[in-house]
C-alpha cells in the first residue's frame, strides 16, 4: 500500500523568527520525505522545531529558506497564497481537541464548515447533512452527537470530531499534531488505532508528530528524531529501535518510562541524561548536541556533523558513529 | 422521505434542547449567589417601571407643572411614599416618571455607541496591523481620552439642550470602549486555535468573523452593555444637575437632586429620594452585570 | 519503616453541583509508612486529586462534603484549624505546573527566604543565604546565585521544578506530595527529575506519594502503588507485582493501552469511559466496561480484600479467578 513516488518532500528547509532577543532559530536546514500511504514520525522534545515543520507544511508560516513540495508542486508559501484545492488536500489535526473546536457551535455545525467549503458549488441542506453524518460515521461517533456542544462531550471525542473535520475535506495528507498527548492513555489507544484504520481505509499519508517514542514505535513505519532544528536520526521504525545510533536518540530512549522489564531490556545501555536543553535563541555552536553529549570531543564543538548513511536506510548526523 | 423528515424535527428539537439544558445550568449557577439575584430584581422592576410608569405613578398629574401648595414639603408619609416637594407634587410619582428620560438616554446611548463601537472594531480587528486598523485605534484613543460628561456637555451647548442632543454627546464619548472591547476579543480569538483552523482552511475572512467570532463575543459585549446602563444613567443624572439634558418641568433624576439641594438640610427628602433611586438602580445593573460575568466566562472556559 | 505517617481511612467525598450531588469517593482508605514511596494512579477523573486536596486538608475552598473523615498526618488529626496546622508542619508539596507554583513577580531568593524565615525565625542574612545555596546546591542546581537573583520566568521548566523541590525540602518535612511533578516536562529532563526526587527522598529517609496519571512514571521510583478508578482504589500492592502480574481488569487494561517499545501495535484501550459520579453503577464501578463482568457485578460492589499468600495485595474485583487475559472489546 506504500508506494515509492514521494507525497511531502522537504529540502533543506529552515525557518527563523525574528524576536526581542535576536533570531531564533527554529528549523535549521531540514530534509526528509514521505512516501505515499506513509506513516511518518516526527520526534522531539520541546523546542526541537518539530511543531512549526508541521505548519510550515500546512501553511501556516512561509518558510525562510528551502522548499516542501507536494508531489510535484512546490508549496512553500503560507496558505494564503495556495490553492483552495491544495488546503483541502493538505489536513491539520491540532493537540488540543478542547481549543480548536468553537464553543459556539454544534459538531454539526463544525463539521459543516468544510463540508461547504471544498465542495466546490452550492450543497442543498440534505446534502450537507448526509455528508456530514457519513464523516462522523467514518471516525465511529454515534449520530446524536451532531447536535451537542464541544463541551458536552470528552476531550477523545473532541479529538474525533478534529479528525472527522479533517476527513471531511478529502484530503491526501494530514499532519498530525500531537492528537493524543492531551488524552488518558486508553483514549489515545482508542484515538491512534483508529487513526491507524482511517489511514489505510482512506489512503492517507500521515506526518505524526509527538514527543512519545513508545506510541511512534507502535504507529509509524519511519520516523526522524530532531533536537534543537535539527535531525540527528532518521530510519526505518524497527531498525531505529533495535539500532538507536545518535547519542541523544540513545538518551531519549534511555529515559523513556516503559511498563515492563521486558521493555527495559529493550533500552539502549543506560545513557545517563544530563543538562538542560538550550533555548533556540542561543544554539550552541557546532553539533546542538554536544553540551549534553557523553561521547563528545574537539570536533564537535566546532563543526556542524553532517547527516550520513550509517547503515542502508538508516541515517545519522553524528562525529563519532 | 417521512423518515428524514421525522429524523431532523427530532435532530431540530435536541439541538434546542442542548440550548435550553445550557440555559438551566447557566442559570443554576448564576441563582447560587444571592446579590445576583437581588440585581436581577432590581433591573427587572426599573424596566417594568419604565414601561408603564404612566400607569403607576399615583399622581401621574405631579409630572407636569401641577401645584397643590396645600401639600407642599410633606414629609414621606403613608399617602406620598417619598414626600413631596415645593410645589405639593408627589416625589415618588416624580421618581418614576423621571426613570424614562434616563432609561431613554441610555438604550438611545447602547444603541448608537454599540452599532458603531463593534463594527469599527471588527473592522480594526479584520485589517489587524494595516493602516486601516492604526487610523481606527488613534482615532478610538483619542474620543476615549475625553471624559464622557464633558463631551456631552459641548455637544449639548454647541446644538440643542435636549434629551436627545444629551444622548449623542454621551454616545460620542461611550463607542470607543465598544472598539477597544471588540477589538481586544477579536484579536485574542484569532489566537484561538478553532479560528486558526479556518485561516487555514481558507474560510473568507468575514465569513470567519461573523459566524465563527461574532457568537463568542456576543456574551462579552452584553455583559458589558449591562454595566454600562447603570454608568450611564449616572452620567445622565449628572448632566440634569447642571441642568443638561432633560428640561424641567419634565422630572428628571439628576434635576430633581439639584433641585432639591436648596432645601437641604430641612426637606432632606427632596434630595436624598432621588439620589437614592439613583444609587438603587445604578446597583441594580452593576450587580446583574456582575453575575453576568461569572457565569458567562465560566461557561466560555 | 513501619509506623504509619499518612493514614486515610474511610474517607468519603461528595461535591454539590447543579446537576446535583456527585459521589466521587465513596470510602477509600489508604496509608503511607515512614520512608515509602507510595504512588497513586489514575486516569482523568479518577479523583486522585480530590484524595491529595483531602490529605492536604484545603478541600475546604470546594463546595465538597467530605463525611466520616478519619485522615492522620503523623498520628495526628487533621482536623479543623489545629489540623490545618499539623498538615502544613508535616506535608510539603510539588505541583505539576512549577510556574504556577512560584510567583512571577517575585524573585527566587524572596520567595525562599519567606519560607525559610518562618522555619527559623530571626537568624543572620548570611544563614539564610547559606541555606538557600545549600537547598539549591542539593538539587544540582547550575549556577545558584544567578538562579537566587532570577526571576521564574527566566528559569526553564525543569529548573523551576528544581527551584520547587528545593523549597519543598526546606520545609524539612516528613511527608513530600507530588503530584504529576514531571507531567510538563520532556522525557529526558523528567528522568533528571525523578532522579532527584528518588535521591533526596531516600537520603533524607522522608515518605513520598506521587500521584501521577502516567504508569511508566509512577514504575520508575514507588514501592508501592494504589491503583484508583472512578473514585475507589481498585488494586494496591506493591509496584513490581502489579507490573508484573496485574490482577484487576482495569489495571490489566490500562497497561495494556499503554504503548510499548516491543512494538506489536496498541490494544484498543477499556471501552467506554469513566461513569458519571453523578448516577455510578450500583455494583463495581468498573463493571459497565469490564470484559469480565458477571451478574454479581452489576448487583453488588466488591470490597477490596487481600489476596491470600500475598504481600500487602489488595484487589477489588468478584472475577478474579479469570486467569487468562480478558479480550478487551473495541471502541464501537
Amino acid at each position: 500500500m506504500m508506494s515509492n513516488e514521494s507525497i511531502i518532500k522537504v529540502n533543506n528547509l529552515r525557518k527563523e523568527f525574528k524576536t526581542k532577543f535576536g533570531n531564533l532559530i527554529a528549523v535549521d536546514g531540514v530534509n526528509f520525505e514521505i512516501k505515499q500511504g506513509e506513516n511518518f514520525g516526527l520526534v522531539g522534545e520541546s523546542g526541537s522545531g518539530k511543531s512549526t515543520i508541521g505548519s510550515m507544511i500546512v501553511g501556516s508560516y512561509k518558510p525562510t529558506s528551502g522548499t516542501i513540495t507536494f508531489f510535484d508542486e512546490d508549496i512553500s508559501k503560507s496558505s494564503k497564497h495556495r490553492s483552495a484545492d491544495l488546503k483541502r488536500n493538505i489536513q491539520l489535526v491540532f493537540q488540543d481537541p478542547g481549543g480548536s473546536l468553537n464553543p459556539r457551535k454544534t459538531i454539526r455545525e463544525i463539521l459543516s464548515v468544510p463540508i461547504e467549503l471544498y465542495a466546490g458549488k452550492r450543497l442543498s441542506r440534505k446534502e450537507i447533512d448526509e455528508r456530514v453524518q457519513s464523516v462522523l460515521t467514518k471516525v465511529g461517533l454515534p449520530l446524536e452527537y451532531l447536535e451537542k456542544f464541544p463541551r458536552a462531550i470528552g476531550g477523545g471525542e473532541k479529538q474525533l470530531v478534529c479528525v472527522a473535520r479533517a476527513l471531511a475535506a478529502h484530503p491526501k495528507f494530514i499532519v498530525l499534531d500531537e492528537p493524543t498527548s492531551a488524552l488518558d492513555v486508553s483514549m489515545q489507544a482508542k484515538i491512534t488505532n483508529r487513526l491507524i484504520e482511517l489511514q489505510k481505509s482512506q489512503k492517507l499519508s500521515y506526518l505524526f508528530i509527538t514527543h512519545n517514542l513508545c506510541l511512534v514505535r507502535n504507529m509509524c513505519d519511519r520516523l526522524a528524531v530532531m533536537y534543537l532544528g535539527n535531525i540527528c536520526e532518521y530510519a526505518d521504525t524497527p531498525e531505529f529501535f533495535k539500532n538507536p545510533k545518535h547519542p541523544y536518540t540513545q538518551m531519549l530512549l534511555a529515559s523513556v518510562p516503559v511498563v515492563s522489564d521486558e521493555e527495559e531490556s529493550l533500552k539502549p545501555v543506560k545513557v545517563k541524561s544530563i543538562g538542560e536543553i538550550p533555548s533556540p535563541l542561543n544554539k550552541p555552536k557546532g553539533c546542538p548536541f554536544h553540551p549534553r553529549c557523553p561521547k563528545k570531543t574537539s570536533i564537535c564543538m566546532e563543526e556542524t556533523p553532517e547527516m550520513r548513511e550509517v547503515s542502508p536506510r538508516h541515517f545519522a548526523s553524528c562525529h563519532h558513529i | 422521505m417521512l423518515a428524514a423528515y421525522l429524523q431532523k424535527l427530532d435532530s431540530d428539537k435536541t439541538n434546542k434542547n442542548s440550548r435550553i439544558e445550557q440555559f438551566k445550568r447557566n442559570w443554576y449557577k448564576f441563582s447560587r449567589n444571592p446579590m445576583n439575584i437581588i440585581g436581577l430584581i432590581i433591573v427587572a422592576v426599573v424596566i417594568f417601571v419604565t414601561i408603564f410608569a404612566k400607569t403607576l405613578a399615583p399622581h401621574p398629574e405631579d409630572a407636569g407643572l401641577h401645584v397643590d401648595i396645600m401639600n407642599a414639603f410633606s414629609k414621606p408619609t403613608l399617602k406620598n411614599w417619598a414626600g413631596t416637594d415645593e410645589y405639593g407634587r408627589d416625589l415618588f410619582s416624580r421618581i418614576i416618571i423621571g426613570l424614562r428620560p434616563s432609561m431613554g438616554i441610555a438604550i438611545m446611548v447602547l444603541a448608537i455607541s454599540v452599532t458603531i463601537g463593534v463594527l469599527l472594531g471588527l473592522v480594526a480587528g479584520y485589517y489587524k496591523g494595516t493602516l486601516i486598523d492604526l487610523l481606527i485605534s488613534r482615532i478610538t484613543e483619542l474620543f476615549m481620552s475625553i471624559p464622557p460628561l464633558i463631551l456631552a456637555m459641548v455637544v449639548c451647548t454647541m446644538f440643542s439642550n435636549n434629551y436627545f442632543f444629551a444622548a449623542i454627546g454621551i454616545a460620542v464619548a461611550w463607542w470607543p470602549w465598544y472598539t477597544r472591547i471588540t477589538y481586544n476579543l477579536v484579536t485574542s480569538l484569532s489566537n484561538e486555535l478553532f479560528i486558526v483552523y479556518t485561516e487555514l482552511a481558507g474560510v473568507k475572512m468575514m465569513k470567519i468573523i461573523i459566524r465563527e467570532m461574532l457568537p463568542n463575543i456576543t456574551s462579552s459585549i452584553l455583559t458589558k452593555m449591562t454595566l454600562d446602563t447603570g454608568s450611564i444613567i449616572l452620567v445622565a443624572s449628572s448632566m440634569s444637575y447642571v441642568g443638561l439634558g432633560v428640561q424641567p418641568p419634565t422630572p428628571s433624576l439628576g434635576s430633581m437632586v439639584s433641585e432639591g439641594i436648596a432645601y437641604l438640610p430641612e426637606f432632606w427628602w427632596l434630595t436624598v429620594m432621588p439620589a437614592l433611586a439613583v444609587v438603587v438602580i445604578v446597583m441594580g445593573f452593576n450587580l446583574l452585570g456582575d453575575g453576568l460575568t461569572d457565569v458567562l466566562s465560566v461557561e466560555d472556559k | 519503616m513501619g509506623q504509619n505517617v499518612l493514614e486515610i481511612n474511610d474517607l468519603s467525598v461528595k461535591y454539590k453541583v447543579y446537576e446535583g450531588v456527585l459521589d466521587v469517593i465513596p470510602d477509600l482508605s489508604l496509608y503511607v509508612q515512614e520512608g515509602e514511596r507510595v504512588g497513586l494512579v489514575g486516569e482523568t477523573g479518577s479523583g486522585k486529586t480530590t484524595v491529595l486536596k483531602a490529605s492536604a486538608a484545603i478541600l475546604g475552598n470546594t463546595p465538597a462534603i467530605v463525611n466520616k473523615k478519619e485522615l492522620k498526618v503523623c498520628g495526628l488529626s487533621i482536623d479543623g484549624i489545629r489540623g490545618k496546622k499539623n498538615v502544613r508542619k508535616n506535608v510539603s508539596m510539588i505541583f505539576q505546573d512549577p510556574s504556577t507554583s512560584l510567583n512571577p513577580t517575585l524573585k527566587i531568593q524572596t520567595q525562599m527566604l519567606d519560607i525559610l524565615k518562618s522555619q527559623f525565625p530571626k537568624k543572620s542574612k548570611g544563614f539564610y543565604h547559606e541555606m538557600m545555596m545549600r537547598a539549591l546546591k542539593s538539587v544540582s542546581m547550575p549556577a545558584p546565585e544567578r538562579v537566587l537573583d532570577s526571576y521564574p520566568i527566566q528559569l526553564s521548566g525543569g529548573m523551576r521544578q528544581r527551584v520547587c523541590i528545593s523549597m519543598a525540602l526546606m520545609k524539612n518535612t516528613k511527608i513530600i506530595i507530588a503530584d504529576e511533578p514531571t507531567t510538563a516536562l520532556d522525557v529526558t529532563i523528567e528522568e533528571q527529575i525523578l532522579e532527584l526526587i528518588d535521591d533526596l527522598v531516600k537520603k533524607e529517609k522522608k515518605s513520598l506519594i506521587l500521584v501521577s496519571h502516567a504508569l511508566g512514571t509512577v514504575r520508575k521510583i514507588t514501592d508501592r502503588l494504589y491503583v484508583m478508578y472512578a473514585g475507589q482504589i481498585v488494586e494496591s500492592g506493591l509496584t513490581k507485582d502489579i507490573f508484573d502480574n496485574p490482577h484487576h481488569p482495569y489495571t490489566i487494561g490500562l497497561i495494556d493501552a499503554t504503548p510499548k517499545l516491543t512494538g506489536n501495535g496498541i490494544a484498543d484501550g477499556i471501552a467506554g469511559d469513566i461513569p458519571s459520579y453523578l448516577n455510578p453503577p450500583k455494583g463495581c464501578r468498573f463493571a459497565p466496561r469490564c470484559p469480565r463482568a458477571t451478574q454479581i457485578c452489576r448487583e453488588q460492589a466488591p470490597v477490596l480484600e487481600k489476596m491470600e499468600g500475598s504481600v500487602d495485595r489488595f484487589v477489588s474485583c468478584h472475577n478474579l479467578e479469570v486467569s487468562e487475559k480478558p479480550v478487551v472489546s473495541s471502541l464501537t
